[in-house]
Parts: structure tokens; sequence; C-alpha cells
């Protein structure tokens, strides 16, 4: 798994290093995004006391930077069920090292995800409207919208990873318990409820883990499938598509592996991990990013055969503004960062080198927001009537929301590696040789 | 009258040697702390099947049927029309039972777990040693007062640290 030859104590050791007291760099860096997160937080307050107008939302374009945002993130939010879940159902070894970073990053992905429903709402406090309760005002939601099917899978899915997650961490917040002193093995004693490593508890443990795997894998597909549905249920074209489930599964699955590697290459450089995350981890993930880039480009391409096979003249009109319209320069980004700049991790020369992998995942990223900037956009500004058409600039509080919606999960996440074992030390130890003196007396 | 007898090993195989020995011996093995789940280990001690999967199956039943019926209830009772559409329209409830048995399934896993195998409690139940958290195996016999002896002998000569 790397130079060095893992035992188990060392990988105790390694990890649970990454839980000593942090310096001021951390602390300064935590500042800083704690200020964005504020800023948001004004641009926010500012939208509320004035209005939505203050959004560049408008007539024809209602949907904007939240709702293309809201997507992303749900995306990003993705592949982490898809490393921890479908991955220890294939028995795919190299996900041992990387799938905590990939579940923190789900957990926080999804809570960043779901704050943008709720600013696009404008009035906030009526989001409990959605909510299925009987109350005396006699209402219930339409559970025949999407937008409520995606209250149910969003929630669901927020629910159901926090407790795979949780499940996880627990023999490895009792290593850490066992290891630490003061508030912190209070902290982690109760959080680790006591957990003894014993074998009955093991033998329980590995059924609910793997039945949570089970039960995770299809919400995989079905969460981003019902996010797609938010589009493809209706009548604009561009949306109304039968492809918008998988495709939206393929790109989210692409860009939340993109997410992974940006976010596990400066972990294991800060932390000295890179022993236990190896080049070979970030390398099978690059392995897999081009296969999914590959799925969309075709997603990409079966849209415009579609759009010229069904002789349907406003799916046509849509699908030849987007490369040339006025929104052409996001479409180029969205097909070039997606579909063409992934392709060079099919030289191994790519996938290996660190440099590479940084630019080629934050690239991928920046597309991933672009393809539903364009899906959303375009589609809206140009729909049946000429006379209906408009174009959409985001304010300059859209901009501020969304860069703070970046500082807010890069905030929780710092926290979070420097509080939890950002790598699983039970899962890495069960890849390793354990301890043996040789032959069985 | 039985006797608990521990002892703590730094090697895999000379838990596994004590353990096969202590069967042998008509010795009852009560559990292993280790600091993975060992399959040759698990498969050694003989536990019983956890019934976990019958919680989750329980669970994502009740999911589906609420997530089914508890919409379909609401549009029936509230003459929720929306569209033109049939006021109990199978296809749309479809996703919300997919959801609520994922939901309901997932949240009776947690709750069986932590319910079977006695999972909440303040700190790890005795005998217990921070080793086994890192790279230690602590294996418990439960002997008969006859046996016990034999017990403590089976572990020192495979190496442990016979807990007092």
């Amino acid at each position: 798994m790397g130079d060095k030859p893992l035992t188990y104590q060392s990988v105790n050791r390694d990890i649970l290093a990454t839980l000593s007291p942090p310096g001021r760099v951390y602390w300064l860096v935590i500042a800083a995004l704690v200020c964005v997160v504020g800023l948001a937080g004004l641009c926010v307050l500012y939208q509320i006391m004035t209005g939505m107008g203050v959004a560049g939302l408008n007539n024809p374009v209602g949907w904007g930077t939240y709702i293309i945002t809201f997507v992303f993130w749900v995306g990003i939010a993705h592949s982490g069920t898809l490393i921890s879940a479908v991955l220890f159902l294939f028995r795919a070894q190299w996900r041992t090292a990387v799938y905590r970073v990939a579940e923190a990053m789900t957990i926080f992905a999804v809570l960043t995800a779901g704050l943008f429903p709720l600013i696009h709402l404008g009035r906030i406090w009526r989001f409990y409207f959605l909510l299925p309760y009987p109350n005396q005002r006699q209402l219930w939601p339409n559970f025949m919208s999407p937008l409520v099917w995606d209250v149910f899978a969003v929630s669901t899915y927020l629910t159901v990873s926090l407790m795979f997650f949780y499940l996880g961490l627990i023999p490895d917040l009792a290593a850490a318990r066992d290891r630490a002193a003061g508030w912190r093995r209070k902290l982690y004693g109760l959080l680790s409820m006591g957990w003894d490593s014993s074998s009955t508890r093991w033998q329980h443990y590995r059924k609910a883990y793997l039945l949570f795997a089970a039960i995770a894998t299809p919400l995989v597909v079905s969460v981003h499938s019902v996010v797609s549905w938010d589009f493809a249920m209706s009548i604009i074209p561009g949306w109304h598509a039968t492809i918008f489930a998988p495709y939206f599964v393929a790109g989210a699955i692409h860009s939340g592996l993109a997410m992974v590697i940006t976010l596990m290459i400066p972990i294991r450089k800060v932390f000295k991990i890179g022993h236990i995350v190896t080049v070979k981890h970030l390398e099978a993930m690059a392995k897999i990013i081009v296969v999914t880039g590959i799925i969309v480009a075709y997603s990409y391409a079966t849209e415009y055969f579609i759009a010229a096979y069904s002789g349907n003249q406003w799916e046509q009109a849509i699908f030849a503004f987007r490369p040339f319209g006025t929104y052409a320069w996001a479409f180029w980004t969205m097909v070039t960062f997606n579909t063409l700049v992934p392709l060079l991790f099919l030289f191994r020369r790519f996938r290996t080198s660190i440099v590479s992998l940084m630019i080629i995942t934050i690239l991928i990223n920046i597309g991933m927001w672009f393809e539903r900037f364009v899906i959303i956009v375009t589609s809206l500004a140009h729909d049946f009537l000429p006379y209906a058409w408009g174009n959409y600039a985001p304010s300059l509080v859209e901009f501020g929301i969304l860069a703070g919606s970046f500082a807010w999960f890069f905030l929780l996440f710092l926290l979070f590696i420097k509080h939890m074992p950002s790598v699983s030390m039970t899962e890495v130890k069960e890849v390793i040789p354990p301890p043996e003196k040789g032959g069985v007396s | 009258m039985t006797v608990q007898i521990s002892g703590c090993f730094p090697y895999r195989d000379k838990v596994l040697a004590a353990i096969r020995r202590a069967k042998e011996a008509g010795i009852a093995v009560n559990s292993v702390r280790m600091p993975v789940p060992d399959h040759e280990i698990l498969d050694a001690v003989a536990h019983k099947p956890s019934r976990v999967g019958l919680v989750t199956l329980v669970g994502g039943i009740s999911g589906l049927l609420v997530g089914f019926f508890g919409p379909g209830i609401a549009h029936m009772h509230w003459g929720l029309v929306h569209g033109g559409k049939p006021v109990f329209s199978i296809p749309p409830f479809v996703v919300t039972a997919f959801e609520l048995t994922i939901l309901f399934g997932a949240t009776a896993t947690l709750a069986g777990l932590l319910m079977l195998a006695r999972m909440v409690r303040k700190r790890p139940e005795e005998p217990y040693d921070e080793r086994v958290s890192e790279d230690h195996y602590l294996l418990i016999l439960d002997a008969k007062e006859e046996q016990a002896e034999q017990a403590r002998t089976i572990l020192e000569e495979e190496g442990a640290e016979v807990m007092p």
C-alpha cells in the first residue's frame, strides 16, 4: 500500500496524529472561511430584507445560481456513498483509505445543498409548508410534485449518509478515546458509546454495515434521479427527457470523485499520510473519472441525437441555442472540462502526477457547475415563444452566496479533519497483514 | 459456577490457537475483543448469527407502506386533485415509497444494531484492555471452576498476559 510497510500500530499512530492540536495557520484559514460565510449570510439577510429582486432572477429565468448550486452540491455528495457503499459491496480494497473523507464530503455537501432551496424560496421561514404533517390549516404538500419528492430524497440521503458515516466511525472513535486524555477522551468516549471491540459486537456490526451498504446503494441512484426529475417532469425544451436521470447520476459521480481527489491531495500532504493514502488510491479514482466522463459525453451526444431525431422544433432550437447562442461560452466550458479534459487521465502520467490530478479535478468541478448552468439557464431563457425570451446574469448577491457555500463546505470539512479520524483505521487495518508470531502452535 | 478468565495476546495466530485449544478442552469462549472484525476468529468463536437483518426488513416494509399509503391517504382524505390526474395516482407515490423504504430500513438497522449488540453504554464492558483498539486481542473464557487452572495454562502457554 505504500513505501513504508504499514502495521496496526503505525496506522493508529499516524492517523491519530492528525487529531493533534492545530497550529496558527489552521485557525487563520478557519477565520478567513468564517468571514466569507458571514459575508454570504449578510447577502442572504439583504435579500430577505430587500426582496428577491436583488438576485438576477426574473422572467423568464426564474431559476438561477441558487438552483444551479443546489444541484451542484447534491452532485458532489454522490461519490461519498458510491465509494463507501457501492465499492464496499464490490470489495474494492482501495476504498478503505479514502472512503471516510468521501463520506464526510457527502454530508457536508448535502448540508450545503440543503441551504439553497431555502435561499431560493426567499421567505425561508415558509419552508415548513413542504413538510407533510396534519395541521389545522388543512394543507398538504402536493405529493405528485417532484419538488416534494426532492424533500423526501434529499432528507433521506442526508439522514442515511449521516448514520452510515457514524456507524463507520464508532470503532475509530473508540481507538481515539483509548489514546486521548481530558475533554477529548470524554467526547470520544461518549460518541463511541462504550465500544469494546468484542466479537459479539463485531458480528452485529459487520452485518449492519453490509445492510447499510446494500440499502445506501439504490439511494445513490435514486437521489440524483429525483433531482433530475425537478427538470424532466416539466415540458420545458431541453429538460423534458427520459435520459435525465442516468445522465444526472453519472454527472454527479463524475463531479463527486473529482472533489474527493481535490480534497484528498492537500490532506495527505499536510498530515503526512501519503503512505496510507497513496498515489495508487488517487489513480484508482482517476480511472473511474475516465469512465464517468465518457458516460457524460455519451449523454450529451444522446441529447443532441434525440433532439435531431425527434423532429421536435423547440427541442432542436434549444440544442442549437446552447452551442451557438448567448451562453455558448458556458456550453463549451462544460463540454471541454467534463468530457475532453478527463480523457487526459487515460495517460498514466496525468493520473499519477499530483499537480495534474489537482488541476484536472478542479477543472471538472468548474465544468460540472457550468453543466447545471447550461441546463437550467439556457432552457428557461429560450423556451417556446420568441417574445418570451430573455437572458440571465447572476447578481453580486448571488455571487456572494455562491462563494459563501464553498467557504461553508470547506469550513465544515476543516473542522472535521482536525477533530475526527479522517481515514478509517479499522478498514485500513483490515487490508494489511495482522500481527502474527508465525505458525499456529 | 463459572469463572471468567481472560488473556491479552499480541498475536492473532496465538489467539486462534488458544481458542482452538480451549474448545477442545470443553472450555466456553465468551468473546474475543479485537482491533478489526477478523473472519477466522469470528468463525472459530462461532457466535449465533446476527438478526439485525430481520429488524431492517421490518423497518423497510414499514417505510414502504407509510411511503405509499401515507401520501395516498392524504390525497384521498383531503381531495388533493392536481392537473386532472387520478386522486390516488400510483407512480408519484412509488417515489415516496422508495425513499421511505430506505429511510425506515436504515434507521431500523441502526436501532437494531444498538439494541441487539447492547451498544449504548458509558464505558467499555469489563474486562477491557485499551490495546485492543490498536493491535492486541483479548480472549475471554468462561471456565467451570474445575477447568479454571487449565484455562489459565492455555492462555499462558499461548503467550497471553493473563488478566487478574
